[in-house]
C-alpha cells in the first residue's frame, strides 16, 4: 500500500475516545461492542470480545456481534432520523410537519394528558409497550405511565413472543439455558428457528457443539439458511409440528424408550383420573376438607392411593404407577374407578402412529422413528426461537415438543431443553419502582418487605416454592398497576371483534362465536380489573415509544388507522427515526439512539450477561434521552395541572391521584435527576441481592463492558430459570427441579399435560395433539411462512445505508419454482398478495428452497417501502386463540410478559398473482 | 463511649447528628478509621498537637483496644520542627503540591494509582452516592482523596454498628468488603512504597504508612467476614 491510500485510509480508523456499546434491540444479544469516537462524533465500531470463557473446555461467547451491529454507528445521523420536536400541520399521515420548540411539544403533550385526566379518566392514555431501546428507555414511560394511572399494553401480547404451550406445561416459558450449554448438547433439534438469520451471534456454539460430536438436526418446511449447518435436514408441511412431535412421542413410548422415572417425577402424567370426565381426582374427592389442588398418584409399592407431594418432586420412595386401573373410595362413600393421565396420553398418541403422522406433516415414518430413537438416546435440546408462539396452533406444537422432551428427560440436565426465552433477574430494576427513597437502606427495607410477604404466603402454602409465591405476589399487585393484555383493547377499541367472529378463519371446534366466549370469560371475572381502558371508556391518547406497531400490527395498518385513529385526541410518539407509526403522529419527540446515551439491555439469559451501552457522542440535534423526556413531562403536567386546578382525580381502581407533585414523584424528590443514578442504583441494588457479582457497577461496566450474572435473586422471572449460578460452568435451566425436586409453577406443580379446564376439553385440547391451521384470510392455496430477516432486528435497521447495500433493498416475497411457473411469475417480478383481508405488493424472488405451498415473507420491512405503503401485516388477520381466554385455572392466569391471549400472525392463507 | 460524626461527607437530604454509641468491635473500626482520616488530612491544631507530644499511636491505640484483630501503630517519629507552619508545610509538600512543579512525591489522591483517570473517581463518587453521601462543598478535597475515603469507611462501618437489620448489617459489611478490595486498599502497597522514597519528614512517612496498614489489615478482616 503506498502512502497515497495509505494516510486516508489510516485517517479513517483514528479516533479520540474509546467506549463500550451495545445496541438494546430486541433480538436477544447482549453483543458488547467498542465504539470509538473522533471529535465528537462516532468513527467506527468493532465487536469487543469481551466475554471471559466460563466452563474449561467449552468455548466462549466471543465474539458476540452481527453486520446490524456492526454498522450501527451509520444510523446516528441517517436520512430518516428525528432531530428536533415537530408538530404535524395538515392531516394525520399527510408529511406535513412543523419544527417546534421542546417547551412547545411538552405542553401540548401536558395539556392532552391532562385533558383526557378530567375527560375520560388516566386511563384512556394508552402506551404501547416495548423491550426495544433499553431499559432506561422502558423505564422513563412506564414510571411515568404508573404515576398517573394510565394504561400499559403488554408487549408480550402485542409482539407475540409468548410461548402458551412452554406456558402451559410449565407455568413459565423459561427453559432457556444460556446459550453456551448447547455446547454440551448430543443432539440439537433447530426445530421452528432459523438462527443463521436471526441469532447470529450465538449461532457458532451449533457448530461448536458439532465438532463436540453433536448431531444437528433441521426441520423446517424450507431448506433455510440453517439447514445449511445440520447434519440432517427434516422437510415438515407447513404447521404440522405437533403431528411429527407426537410421533416421536408414539414411537418412544410404543417402543418403551421413555425415561420412566424422569416422567413419574417431573410430570402430571401418573396422576389419577376420571376416564369418562377426563378431569384429575381432586383432594375434597377423597377427603372432605382437603385442598382441591391436591392431587394423587397410585404408589405401587404400598398398592395404595397417595396424595402427589406438592412440595417435591422427588419420589423418595414411592413408585407411582403409570398403567393401569385403580377402584377409589370417595369421601361421598361411593367408589369410582380411575386411572392415570399416562393412560389418556397413551390413547391420544395412537392416533399418531408414524404411518398416520407421517401423511400429515410430510416426513416418513422411518426418518420419524430414527429421530424419534435418537431423542430417547441422546441429551437433546430444541432450538426454538419465537416463531411457533405465532402459529394460531403453536401452543400445540410446543406442548408436543415439551412432551418429547418430558419422555426422554431432556431438561433440567446440561445440554437438555427448548430454547426460547428465558429473563436474567436485573433485581435492582425490580426494586426500583418500589423505593420511595435513594440509597441502600431502602433497598433493604423493600427487600426486607418483600421476603415479609413472601412468608405470610408461605404460611397459607408451606409446600409452595419461592418462584411459585413470587408469581403469587406478582399476581397480587397487577390489580394496583397498569399492565393490560392488549387483545382485549384490540377487541373493544380497534375493531377486531368482527375479524375474531369470522367462524371460518377459527377453529372449527369453537361452539360459540369468539365474542361469546370473550363475555363469558369477563362475566367469570377471569380478566377482572386488567380490560383496560373498559369498553366504556374511550382512549383518547396513545403513547408510542421506540416501538412501531404500524408496521408490525397483526391485522395491518389500516386495523388502526382506519378504527382506533379517528377517536383518539393525540398520538405521540418518541423515537429516533421517522417510523411508519412516526408518519402517522400529531406529535413526534426526538430520542437519543444507542452511543448517545447510557443504558442497559433488558436482562435475558441467552449471554447471561449485563449489556451495557455507554454514551460516547452527545445526541443528535435536540435529541433527548426518554429519562430527560418523561422528567420533563412530568414538570410539565404538574405545573400545566396547577395553573388549570386539576391537581386531584380518582383512577380506574376509584384510588385518589395528584398532579401537583408528579415531577418530585417521578425522580424521587431529585434523587434521579440525573439518570446515571438510576442506572448505578439499578446495578448497586442487584449486587445487594446477589444477582450481580460486587464488581457489577458502573464504573466496572465502563472499563469492562460486561459482567456475568451471579444469581437469580429474589423475584420470580428470575428465579423461573430454577438454576444453580456457578463462576465456572454454563448454566443449566431447569436443574432445580431434578435435581432438587423444586415444584413447577402449575397447578399440578408438575410439568402439566393435562389441562382439565373445560373449555381445554371441549376443543380436544386437553392433551397434546396436532390440528390443522384454521383458513385465517380465506380458502386459498398459498401459506404464508415469515420470521426475522438477515438485515435488520424488526424495522430498526431498514434505512441503514450500509445494510440496504447488502441486499435487494426492498421487501420480498419468496415463493417455489412450482408455484411460480404455475402463475406465470419470473424471478423479480411484482407480485399481488392478496386475500380476504387484504393485498399488498411485493418484488417476487423464485427459489428452490421454497416448497410448493409455501411463501415466505420475512418481517422488519417498513410500509412505505411497499407500493402504496400497504405492508405484509395487511393480509394478517391477526386472529387470537379462544382459549388463551381462559384465566384463573392454576397457573392458566394472567402474568405481565406471560399467559394472555395474543394474535397469531403466521400460516395465513393467500394467493399470489403477477401485479 | 464512641462519639461518630461526619466531617468530610455530608448526608443528602437531612444532616446525620453526632451519635453516642457502645463501644464494641465495629465502632472501635470506626473510630480508627475516623482517627485516620484525620491524620491524612490536613492538619488542624489538634492533630498538630497530638504530633507534638507523640501522642498519636495512643490515641489510635485505646480506639483500637476492642477491635475484632490485633494492630500494633508502632512508635511515632518525632517531628523535624515543632511549629505547626513547619507541620503544614511539610505535609503540603509531601501530599499536596510537591516542592517545585512536578507535583506531589506522594499522592494520596487514588486515581493516581488506579489507573483510569474519570472512571475511578466517578465510581467512588457513585458508592458515596449510593449511600446517600457527597463530597461536602467546604471541603476541597476530591472524592477520592484518602482523608475522604477513610472518612466513607468510618461512614459504613459506623451504619453496620448502629443497623437494627441483621441484613442491613451484612449489606454494610458486604459493603465494606467491595469498598476495601476494590477501591481503597488495592494502591495501599504503592501508597507504601511511594512514602518510604519520599523525602519527607519521618513522622509522615510513618503516618502514611501506618495508614495504608491498618486499610490492609482491615480489608483481610472484611473478607474473612465473607468468607464465613
Amino acid at each position: 500500500m503506498n502512502s497515497n491510500t495509505a494516510l486516508p485510509y489510516r485517517a479513517r480508523w483514528q479516533w479520540d475516545r474509546a467506549t463500550f456499546g451495545t445496541h438494546c434491540l430486541n433480538c436477544l444479544a447482549t453483543c458488547p461492542y467498542r465504539v470509538y469516537a473522533r471529535d465528537g462524533a462516532v468513527a467506527f465500531e468493532e465487536p469487543a470480545a469481551a466475554f471471559a470463557p466460563v466452563e474449561e473446555g467449552v468455548p466462549d461467547m466471543n465474539p458476540m456481534s452481527c453486520q446490524k451491529g456492526s454498522a450501527w454507528s451509520v444510523q446516528l445521523d441517517s436520512p430518516d432520523r428525528l432531530r428536533y420536536p415537530m408538530r404535524r400541520k395538515g392531516e394525520r399521515g399527510a408529511g406535513d410537519w412543523e419544527r417546534i420548540s421542546w417547551d412547545e411539544a411538552l405542553t401540548e403533550v401536558a395539556d392532552a394528558i391532562i385533558e383526557a385526566i378530567d375527560y375520560e379518566g388516566p386511563e384512556s392514555i394508552v402506551f404501547e409497550e416495548t423491550v426495544e431501546g433499553g431499559l432506561l428507555t422502558q423505564v422513563a414511560y412506564l414510571r411515568f405511565a404508573g404515576l398517573i394511572g394510565a394504561t400499559t399494553l403488554d408487549a408480550n401480547g402485542l409482539i407475540n413472543d409468548f410461548p402458551a404451550g412452554h406456558h402451559i406445561t410449565f407455568g413459565k416459558f423459561s427453559c432457556a439455558s444460556p446459550v453456551d450449554d448447547t455446547f454440551h448438547t448430543e443432539l440439537i433439534l433447530i426445530w421452528h428457528s432459523n438462527p443463521s438469520y436471526t441469532a447470529i451471534p450465538y449461532a457458532h456454539f451449533i457448530n461448536e457443539a458439532r465438532y463436540n460430536g453433536s448431531q444437528v438436526v433441521c426441520i423446517a418446511p424450507d431448506y433455510s439458511p440453517s439447514a445449511l449447518m445440520a447434519d440432517t435436514y427434516v422437510p415438515v408441511r407447513p404447521a404440522t409440528d405437533a403431528a411429527l412431535a407426537l410421533a416421536m412421542c408414539q414411537v418412544i413410548v410404543e417402543e418403551g424408550l421413555y425415561d420412566r422415572a424422569f416422567v413419574q417425577s417431573q410430570t402430571d402424567l401418573p396422576l389419577l383420573v376420571h376416564p369418562d370426565t377426563r378431569r384429575f381426582v381432586r383432594g375434597p374427592e377423597l377427603s372432605a376438607g382437603t385442598r382441591d389442588d391436591q392431587f394423587f398418584w397410585w404408589d405401587e409399592n404400598t398398592g395404595e392411593v397417595a396424595p402427589a407431594p406438592r412440595g417435591s418432586l422427588l419420589l423418595e420412595g414411592a413408585n407411582p404407577a403409570l398403567e393401569g386401573e385403580f377402584s377409589l373410595s370417595l369421601a361421598d362413600g361411593q367408589t369410582a374407578t380411575v386411572t392415570t393421565a399416562w393412560e389418556l396420553l397413551r390413547a391420544r398418541l395412537a392416533e399418531y402412529t408414524p404411518e398416520a403422522a407421517g401423511p400429515v406433516c410430510g416426513v416418513n415414518p422411518e426418518v420419524i422413528r430414527t429421530l424419534a430413537r435418537q431423542a430417547a438416546s441422546k441429551r437433546t435440546k430444541i432450538l426454538e426461537g419465537f416463531n411457533a408462539a405465532k402459529y394460531y396452533h403453536g401452543d400445540l406444537m410446543e406442548r408436543a415438543m415439551c412432551l418429547l422432551l418430558a419422555l426422554t428427560g431432556n431438561w433440567g440436565r446440561k445440554g437438555t431443553g427448548i430454547m426460547g426465552l428465558a429473563l436474567a433477574g436485573l433485581d435492582g430494576y425490580m426494586l426500583f419502582g418500589m423505593k420511595q427513597r435513594h440509597g441502600l437502606a431502602e433497598t433493604i427495607r423493600v427487600m426486607e418487605g418483600l421476603e415479609g410477604a413472601i412468608e405470610t404466603l408461605r404460611s397459607q402454602d408451606p409446600d409452595a416454592s419461592d418462584e411459585i409465591l413470587g408469581y403469587e405476589l406478582l399476581q397480587r399487585g397487577l390489580a394496583a398497576g397498569t399492565a393490560s393484555p392488549p387483545a382485549f383493547f384490540h377487541f373493544y377499541h380497534c375493531g377486531y371483534a368482527e375479524t375474531w367472529n369470522r367462524a371460518e378463519w377459527s377453529d372449527p371446534t369453537m361452539s360459540r362465536s369468539f365474542e361469546d366466549y370473550v363475555s363469558d370469560a369477563t362475566r367469570r371475572g377471569w380478566w377482572g380489573g386488567l380490560v383496560k381502558p373498559g369498553p366504556d371508556t374511550d382512549p383518547q391518547v396513545l403513547f408510542i415509544v421506540a416501538t412501531n406497531p404500524l408496521r408490525r400490527q397483526r391485522g395491518g395498518r389500516d386495523a388502526l388507522l382506519e378504527t382506533l385513529w379517528p377517536n383518539l385526541e393525540k398520538v405521540i410518539v418518541v423515537d429516533n427515526r421517522m417510523s411508519a407509526t412516526a408518519l402517522q403522529a400529531d406529535i413526534v419527540l426526538p430520542a437519543a439512539m444507542q452511543y448517545e446515551r447510557d443504558n442497559l439491555q433488558y436482562a435475558i439469559t441467552h449471554s447471561f450477561h449485563v449489556g451495557f451501552s455507554e454514551k460516547s457522542v452527545e445526541p443528535l440535534g435536540e435529541a433527548r434521552t426518554e429519562w430527560e423526556i418523561f422528567k420533563a413531562l412530568s414538570e410539565k403536567v404538574q405545573e400545566r395541572a396547577i395553573e388549570e386546578d386539576i391537581v386531584e382525580y380518582l383512577d380506574g381502581r376509584r384510588q385518589p391521584r395528584r398532579l401537583d407533585n408528579l415531577a418530585q414523584a417521578f425522580t424521587l424528590n431529585g434523587a434521579y435527576d440525573d439518570e446515571e443514578v438510576v442506572l448505578d442504583t439499578w446495578l448497586r441494588d442487584s449486587i445487594e441481592a446477589g444477582t450481580l457479582p460486587p464488581d457489577g457497577t458502573l464504573g466496572s461496566l465502563r472499563e469492562k463492558g460486561t459482567v456475568r450474572f451471579a444469581g437469580l435473586g429474589m423475584f420470580a422471572p428470575g428465579l423461573s430459570l430454577a438454576a444453580d449460578v456457578k463462576k465456572d460452568e454454563t448454566v443449566t435451566a431447569y436443574e432445580w427441579h431434578v435435581k432438587d425436586g423444586v415444584p413447577f409453577p402449575t397447578l399440578t406443580r408438575r410439568a402439566q399435560f393435562l389441562i382439565d379446564h373445560p373449555w381445554f376439553a371441549e376443543a380436544g385440547e386437553d392433551l397434546p395433539c396436532h390440528k390443522e391451521t384454521p383458513k385465517m384470510g380465506g380458502d386459498y392455496p398459498l401459506l404464508v411462512t415469515s420470521g426475522h430477516s438477515r438485515w435488520t432486528v424488526h424495522a430498526a435497521s431498514m434505512g441503514n445505508p450500509i445494510l440496504a447495500g447488502t441486499h435487494r433493498g426492498e421487501p420480498l416475497a419468496i415463493l417455489s419454482i412450482v408455484n411460480a411457473r404455475e402463475r406465470g411469475v419470473k424471478d423479480g417480478d411484482m407480485v399481488r398478495v392478496a386475500n380476504d383481508r387484504g393485498d399488498y405488493c411485493v418484488r417476487a424472488r423464485v427459489s428452490p428452497r421454497v416448497r410448493p405451498g409455501q411463501l415466505i415473507v420475512y418481517n422488519g420491512w417498513e410500509p412505505h417501502m411497499f407500493p402504496g405503503w400497504k405492508g405484509a401485516n395487511e393480509v394478517e388477520p391477526g386472529m387470537v386463540k379462544w382459549l388463551h381466554l381462559v384465566s384463573r385455572y392454576g397457573h392458566l392466569r394472567y402474568l405481565p410478559f406471560g399467559w394472555q391471549p395474543v394474535p397469531a400472525d403466521r400460516a395465513v392463507f393467500v394467493e399470489v398473482s403477477k401485479a | 463511649m464512641f462519639v461518630y460524626s461526619l466531617a468530610g461527607l455530608k448526608m443528602d437530604g437531612e444532616a446525620l447528628p453526632d451519635q453516642e454509641l457502645e463501644d464494641n468491635e465495629t465502632t472501635a473500626r470506626t473510630g480508627v478509621y475516623q482517627l485516620l482520616a484525620r491524620l491524612v488530612g490536613s492538619p488542624d491544631d489538634e492533630t498538630h498537637a497530638w504530633a507534638s507530644t507523640g501522642e498519636w499511636p495512643a490515641q489510635l491505640t485505646d480506639a483500637a483496644k476492642l477491635l475484632p484483630y490485633a494492630f500494633d501503630f508502632g512508635q511515632q517519629p518525632p517531628l523535624d520542627e515543632p511549629s505547626r507552619e513547619a507541620f503544614e508545610a511539610e505535609y503540603l509538600a509531601a501530599f499536596e503540591v510537591g516542592p517545585g512543579t512536578g507535583g506531589p512525591p506522594v499522592s494520596l489522591v487514588s486515581e493516581h494509582y488506579n489507573g483510569g483517570p474519570s472512571n475511578n473517581r466517578e465510581e467512588v463518587l457513585r458508592f458515596y452516592e449510593y449511600f446517600g453521601l457527597s463530597t461536602s462543598a467546604e471541603d476541597p478535597r476530591p472524592g477520592d482523596h484518602l482523608a475522604t475515603e477513610l472518612e466513607f469507611m468510618k461512614f459504613l462501618t459506623f451504619k453496620e454498628a448502629v443497623s437494627s437489620s441483621p441484613r442491613l448489617r451484612a449489606s454494610f459489611q458486604r459493603a465494606q468488603h467491595d469498598f476495601l478490595e476494590r477501591q481503597l486498599a488495592p494502591w495501599m502497597t504503592r501508597l507504601k512504597e511511594k512514602v518510604a522514597a519520599a523525602d519527607t519528614w519521618p513522622f509522615w512517612q510513618w503516618a502514611a504508612a501506618t495508614t495504608a496498614s491498618f486499610v490492609l489489615a482491615d480489608a483481610e478482616y472484611a473478607a474473612s467476614l465473607q468468607a464465613g
